[in-house]
């Protein structure tokens, strides 16, 4: 009996084991984000060509609403620890305002990207990826910048 | 050496002589009559009891090692179920992170910008 049970102790680690082995095997690199789109919604080239060009247009606008998040973060920071002096009420409800509507703003010009690729796309297909892709976007919770207080 | 020739000479003068038994045949099958039916065949705890131990020293590690193929196998599964199960999932979450900006602002916490 006593042995059964060393047996199936070694049995449950060699399964742990396989399944780790298994996984890190398995681990590749994701393509990139045009090969899994291509792939993943079989794209026609027409419309995989007209997809490149969407979001070449999109690049400067995400860059620059990048940049405009960054800075607007780093206002808010700024303004939240400084105790010497305190910022005035004023000036820390425009910025926490300026961020909200920033976050508006990017969220926005993200689902519009989603939704001018799903257009690309055929109906089935276009439905697929907003309902794939569409929730992992960022699901904020407005007035709590991540990272800050 | 003499009581050994004595004992000799002795056994070889001995004879076997067998008393008359006329009635050992049926006695013998009054016997196995009176015996129960279901003596006749064993049952699985008797047939289990009687397994000879000389098959026991190869099926025991046989199943030993049955099961350990039947683990690694059973992990190797799972984790192939679970990596096709998960892919389309972690791809769109790469995606979702390739072109939204506020996932891309949080990546880059301590010095925002585009990649």
């Amino acid at each position: 009996m006593k042995r059964w049970l060393w047996l199936l102790g070694l049995a449950f680690v060699a399964g742990i084991i396989a399944f780790a082995i298994t996984r890190r095997c398995l681990d590749h690199p994701m393509p990139d984000e045009m090969t899994w789109l291509r792939e993943e919604f079989s794209l026609t080239p027409t419309q995989a060509a007209s997809i490149e060009q969407l979001n070449t247009a999109y690049e400067p606008v995400c860059a620059d609403h990048c940049q405009r998040i960054g800075a607007a973060r780093r206002r808010l920071h700024d303004l939240e620890t400084t105790t010497n002096p305190p910022p005035a009420p004023t000036e820390l409800a425009a910025a926490q305002t300026n961020w909200q509507a920033l976050c508006d703003e990017c969220t926005a010009a993200t689902r519009g990207h989603l939704e001018a690729i799903a257009a690309q796309m055929s109906p089935e297909q276009g439905k697929r990826y907003l309902d794939l892709v569409g929730p992992k976007l960022t699901q904020r919770n407005p007035g709590k910048p991540f990272g800050l207080r | 050496m003499n009581d050994d020739d004595s004992l000799s000479s002795l056994l070889k003068t001995w004879r076997h002589q067998p008393r008359e038994a006329p009635d050992f045949n049926r006695g013998v099958w009054s016997r196995l009559q009176a015996k129960p039916a279901s003596s006749a065949m064993p049952s699985l705890f008797g047939q289990l009891r009687a397994f000879p131990s000389a098959t026991a020293r190869w099926a025991m590690p046989l199943a030993a090692s049955f099961v350990l193929l039947l683990s690694l196998a059973t992990g190797s599964g799972v984790a192939f179920a679970y990596e096709s199960m998960t892919h389309d999932d972690r791809m769109a979450a790469e995606y979702a992170r390739s072109i939204d900006p506020l996932q891309m602002a949080m990546a880059h916490q301590s010095s925002p910008s585009h990649p």
